[in-house]
């Protein structure tokens, strides 16, 4: 009987294929959104699919949402004189993809140390802790010992790869110290950070960490032999040097930039333990760099954070972008015939999100998918596995019906319409806003999202009627009055291109990205 | 930024009076004298001095100084008249500049680089935490003057000199504007550039802002000294970038902080912001 039937609709299917394929309207057929939406299963269907790379870049977008990425999406577009929405960011366009939980083992709502230790070591741990695992107690140097999580960086160095970590927040923040370092507390990131019973328990600091990379990895595993983190580029300055003004860089904006309480200077240490490396802190050094000869960089280009992309060109010394320190990174890494793994963070996504200033955060996004496309560029499909995703996202909503086009960082504007809608307030309202954090503000031009910090919360509806609120300066209303934006719980999304890429797919839990990573790269094979 | 467990060991600050009086009368060695006043004499880069402030017309107030506290980040600018004087302690030490609350123990610390750059550090002594605030740049002069001198340098130079009484370092100068709905009246101690007395008077209702002097120390010694000893309790507080607040919500006074905000901050101490 089943398979009768099996039979008999297998028949009608065949006879109906032909006249089915007749039953479309030429209105539908010729519809090109009907055309291009087949073509991408035909691609599909001609998907190879290679398990093994050489080479894996892991991009991480600190607090980059879904919302964040439509609306950066759409800003893209617009930037380009296109309505926005039809467009895709580089990243988007990779043939694979998943959906992302990011909770802590502890957290609801996570951070980014515990989601990027779960990325790079393959296991998920408690909020604020780098590199160990969900035994460990937040702040307490004791538990450290015994619960440390060996990362994919150490593992691709131990193996004989190329190893980089690029960020735009300081190289000691939670996303890549998690790469190479193992803390009870992120915020662990130079000796004057944390407790004298740390330092006294023998805790070494972040910053520290980063120096004594190769050192550390060596008499962790006796026997093995390393040569240290190939490149390191982002901010963070201050957690390198001595308090003391005499190691003032040229572009310090602090009387004192460094904060060490030991006196010592790591950019020294660094230098005399890599004597041919290079250690620069400006834009004229990083470009002064030839990628074909160096084999070792340390790029320290801020006190800080690294400037947002929109106000990069107010950094007195200057900084490199996103896009180019990923392409400087590749051209160094690519040196190595056994192959590499970088890893390069947008690091303040986040911070223009905490905010409330959506401009900053999605023009940081748009420089963040640049730097993707540089490396997609930058390398052979065939041997490099390329992966996209964020630690978390952010409490950011695209909302209300502005009409096609209508500007990301403008009010609402109906369909049909050419004024702003007006809510029943009898106010405007923009398409962007969030659900808690610092609320409105309007600074005009100022391209700095974090100038808002000097005002009191201001939430609740304002009158933006006569406000830019496509200005650099204009944060969102919202409606919880906090003093600083908050992570969201929701899930994030993994973008996936190159051998081993089909396999992120489904709904997975944000350790798995460490798998697909070893997977691709056989990091654990003997 | 170091945790709680580490703030435990930190000193109490000493109240600024009691500073002021147990001062050892010595000069730091190797301290250098720049200054940019050509008053070397009489000392205007190293001073504490003490203001009374008073807000008859909190109205005025807000407006004519909302532009430089919001930019400044000045917490309490917008007092209405419950709360009608307020001390403020400022203390200058060459390009480093403090406008301290004594009330509310909370100092704002002013840093121009020489890049034009200025660093604004937040210290709330009662939680022994600073936020440090990315540098802007100097979008308009008056922005450090104000922060200096208490006063825009716009709207200091738009006032015409009435007479000029004293000499030396104890120059008065004496200002006057009057706009379509203001009046000011300015002594200014042109020496040290500070204001002795600053009056705003609403033209509609006759309310009055008032900034007095009380009490200035810029005598070489003693001022530089208790600059330092000041600056240096402040500099030793542990501090965290205001962009990374949003990610410590472990930390007691930054939870604080990203719940309540800065007004919030300080409702321990008795204060409540409306
Ligand atoms: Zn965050």
């Amino acid at each position: 009987m089943h398979s009768r039937w099996i039979l008999r609709s297998l028949i009608a299917s065949a006879l109906a294929t032909s006249a089915q394929a007749a039953v479309l309207p030429d209105v539908q057929k010729s519809s090109s959104w009907y055309s291009n939406a087949e073509q991408v299963i035909t691609n599909k269907l001609a998907q190879t699919t290679k398990d093994k790379a050489k080479n894996v870049i892991l991009f991480v977008g600190d607090g980059m949402g879904i919302s964040t990425l439509t609306a950066a999406r759409i800003l893209q577009g617009q930037l380009a004189g296109q309505s926005g929405e039809e467009g895709y960011l580089s990243f988007e366009t990779f043939p694979y993809s998943a959906q992302v939980k990011t909770y802590n083992v502890d957290a609801q709502t996570p951070d980014s140390a515990g989601t990027m230790t779960a990325m790079i070591s393959g296991v998920k741990t408690d909020v604020g802790v780098i590199g160990v695992d969900e035994d460990i107690e937040r702040g307490n140097c004791a538990t450290v010992k015994g619960n440390e999580l060996v990362s994919a960086v150490e593992l691709a160095e131990i193996r004989g790869l190329s190893t980089g970590v690029v960020s735009t927040a300081r190289i000691t923040h939670a996303t890549p110290a998690a790469t190479y370092a193992k803390s009870a507390d992120r915020n662990w990131e130079d000796v004057s950070d944390m407790p004298e019973s740390a330092v006294a328990g023998g805790c070494e600091d972040i910053a520290s960490q980063l120096v004594n990379f190769e050192k550390n990895l060596e008499m962790r595993f006796p026997g093995i032999d390393v040569d240290g983190i190939e490149v390191a580029m982002g901010g963070g300055r201050r957690h390198f040097l001595p308090k003391d003004a005499a190691f003032n860089s040229a572009d310090a904006r602090s009387e004192v930039e460094g904060d060490r309480t030991d006196e010592r200077d790591l950019t020294a240490e660094w230098q005399a333990t890599y004597s041919s490396g290079t250690y620069v802190m400006d834009k004229a050094g990083f470009d002064a760099i030839d990628a074909s000869t160096a084999t070792k960089v340390l790029g320290l280009f801020n006190e800080s954070h690294m400037q947002y992309e929109a106000d990069r060109a107010n950094d007195i010394a200057g900084e490199p972008s996103l896009s180019e320190m990923t392409s400087k990174a590749i051209d160094i890494l690519d040196n190595n015939d056994k192959g590499y793994l970088l890893v390069v963070e947008s690091g303040r996504i986040d911070h223009g999100h905490h905010a409330g200033n959506a401009y900053n955060a999605l023009y940081d996004t748009v420089e963040f998918a640049k730097a993707v496309q540089a490396a997609a560029d930058a390398t052979d499909p065939e041997e490099t596995l390329i992966l996209v995703t964020a630690d978390h996202s952010h409490v950011f909503t695209i909302a209300g019906y502005p009409k096609r086009g209508n500007p990301i960082l403008g009010k609402v504007v109906s369909v049909g319409s050419d004024e702003p809608s007006l809510a029943s307030d009898g106010m405007p309202y923009t398409t962007l806003g969030y659900t808690n954090g610092r609320g409105f503000a309007d600074l005009g031009s100022e391209t700095n999202a974090d100038a808002i910090y000097g005002i009191d919360p201001n939430s609740g509806r304002k009158d933006i009627s006569a406000v830019d609120t496509k200005a650099p300066g204009f944060h969102q209303e919202t409606t919880i009055p906090l003093s600083s934006e908050t992570h969201a719980g929701e899930d994030i999304s993994l973008h996936a291109k190159g051998p081993g890429a089909h396999l992120a797919q489904g709904v997975v839990e944000q350790n798995v990205v460490f798998h697909l990573i070893n997977q691709s790269l056989g990091l654990l094979n003997d | 930024m170091r945790p709680p467990s580490s703030m435990m060991k930190m000193t109490k600050s000493v109240s600024f009076i009691l500073l002021l009086t147990s001062l050892p009368a010595l000069v730091l060695a190797g301290e250098d004298d720049k200054t940019d006043s050509g008053l070397q004499s009489c000392n205007a880069d190293y001073l504490v001095a003490h203001f009374e402030q008073s807000f008859g017309d909190s109205n005025a107030y807000a407006k004519h100084h909302a532009a430089a506290h919001a930019f400044h980040g000045e917490a309490h600018s917008n007092h209405n008249t419950q709360e009608s004087a307020q001390e403020l302690v400022l203390v200058r030490k060459g390009q480093r500049v403090a406008h301290y609350n004594p009330k509310h123990q909370i100092a704002n610390i002013w840093y121009l680089s020489k890049h034009n750059q200025q660093q604004l550090t937040r210290v709330f002594e009662q939680y022994q935490q600073g936020i440090e605030y990315q540098s802007d740049e100097l979008k308009t002069p008056s922005q450090w003057h104000y922060v200096r001198s208490l006063i825009k340098q716009d709207l200091l130079t738009s006032m015409s000199l009435e007479q000029t009484s004293e000499q030396g370092c104890q120059q008065v100068k004496h200002y006057a504007l009057e706009t379509a709905t203001h009046e000011y009246q300015l002594k200014w101690l042109s020496a040290v550039e500070l204001p002795q007395e600053l009056v705003v008077t609403n033209k509609d209702n006759g309310q009055t802002n008032r900034l007095q002097l009380t009490k200035l120390e810029n005598d070489q010694v003693v001022a530089k000294q208790a600059a330092h000893q000041q600056f240096a309790k402040w500099d030793a507080l542990p501090t965290t970038d205001y962009a990374d607040v949003g990610d410590n919500e472990n930390n007691p006074f930054l939870a604080k902080m990203i719940n309540q905000g800065f007004s919030g901050a300080t409702n321990q101490s008795g204060h409540h912001h409306h």
